[in-house]
């Protein structure tokens, strides 16, 4: 038996389809492919990096060293570190201490300091951190009050604020005054928004210098540039 | 004049084949891309990393168990190694948010609260990390859903709520 296949009719161009429509079809095509190729390769070649939006900052008001009020809404502007800890933490908190004040030095320096990044010490120990012990340790650290503040407020602000929000641990004080505690320093950017934490008792200044680079550029941008940050988030380019 | 009758109407089955067959790539795709930027849905992932020979100097894994952030908000640390978790055992009031931070010691095991939401796997040099809130009382049962060994069927626990 012989198989017989019929001719299959090649039709000479597509019916119902002009030259014309065909060539903004296969444009379209085209333009499409290369769009995803470019996405592609933002997302894996991660050409522009940001740090992360990890959650807005709900608003808080706390009392410094001098018996002002300080709220969430007077540090915006400039991006605080914030780091949590009390007075009494001796040696503990001691690598914390060190770090944070060679960044403050590194950061005069560059002549960041207070224009572009400022810190603010939290006490969760409001009972024995007075307005005088705070000012005391201030002044151990030699704080300028315009770049540096140290603040508290009421323990169950403290503790929803600390705790509740930013998920960082304390205890209660023990009979010697000492307090279990994680020790954690955070990032908050001008807007308000968390976009960093880190561990206190193992603070790299490199990255903590890369960190605000980072930010301040992301913050400083404009036009096509900030849409190109826009996209850095949206395809999560963070450093490593 | 019926020859092209006819090539007409293969042509017609033939694009109502193929385009379906683009469009329905197209819209899971747009699907998935949409949840997980817009609506924000994300599959629990690595948060950091850690030394697994560290596990029991680092924290919070230097001290495994329940600590209280906040009122009502908890946080579990829990270290999975064959064939158990430690703690093993949690209790908490109902209506509590609890945030589970897992590590392992040695193989990649599962981490899956039957009844909720937590799904996770937990895997040796990684953290993973999960909320999730309690309402109702009861007992849920904590299982390790990722073959870990001989022993993978006794490695569970239990979440109790009051």
């Amino acid at each position: 038996m012989k198989l017989v296949l019929p001719a299959a009719p090649i039709p000479d161009r597509v019916p119902g389809l002009s030259r014309r429509t065909r060539a903004v079809l296969f444009s379209g095509l085209a333009l499409g492919l290369a769009l995803a190729a470019l996405a592609f390769w933002f997302a894996v070649a991660r050409p522009v990096k940001v740090l992360p939006r990890i959650a807005p900052l709900s608003a808080f008001s706390l009392e410094d060293q001098y018996g002002l009020p300080l709220s969430s809404a007077d540090l915006r502007g400039r991006m605080v570190f914030i780091n949590f800890t009390y007075t009494g933490c001796e040696e503990e908190c001691a690598a914390q201490r060190a770090s944070l004040v060679a960044l403050r030095e590194t950061l005069r320096v560059q002549g960041r300091l207070g224009s572009e990044v400022v810190f603010l010490t939290i006490s969760f120990d409001p009972e024995r951190d007075t307005r005088e012990a705070l000012q005391t340790y201030a002044a151990q650290l030699a704080a300028d009050r315009n770049n540096w503040r140290f603040a508290t407020t009421d323990p169950t602000s403290l503790k929803a604020l600390i705790g509740g929000e930013l998920g960082i641990y304390y205890d209660k004080p023990d009979t010697a005054g000492r307090i279990a505690h994680d020790q954690r320093v955070v990032l908050v950017d001008a807007h308000g928004m968390l976009r960093a934490r880190y561990r206190a008792d193992a603070l790299d200044q490199g990255k903590l210098l890369r960190d605000i680079g980072l930010v301040q550029q992301e913050l400083g941008s404009s036009g096509l540039m900030r849409q190109v940050y826009e996209a850095s988030h949206l395809f999560l380019c963070y450093p490593d | 004049m019926i020859k092209n009758d006819e090539k007409f109407i293969g042509y017609i089955f033939e694009v109502a084949w193929i385009l379906p067959s683009v469009a329905i790539p197209v819209a899971v795709i747009t699907a998935v891309v949409l949840t997980a930027f817009a609506v924000g849905i994300r599959v629990p992932d690595v948060v950091g990393r850690i030394e697994p020979k560290a596990i029991a100097v680092t924290a919070p894994f230097d001290q495994p168990g329940l600590r209280e952030l906040a009122p009502g908000k908890y946080e579990a640390a829990i270290v999975a190694q064959v064939f158990l978790f430690t703690p093993n055992e949690i209790e908490i009031p109902a209506g509590s948010e609890v945030t589970f931070v897992l590590t392992s010691r040695d193989v990649i095991h599962g981490f899956k609260i039957v009844g909720t939401a937590v799904n996770m796997m937990v895997v040796p040099g990684q953290i993973s990390k999960l909320t999730v809130r309690f309402d109702q009382p009861g007992e849920y049962l904590i299982v390790c859903h990722e073959y870990c060994g001989s022993g993978h069927h006794v490695m569970s626990g239990k979440v109790i709520v009051q």
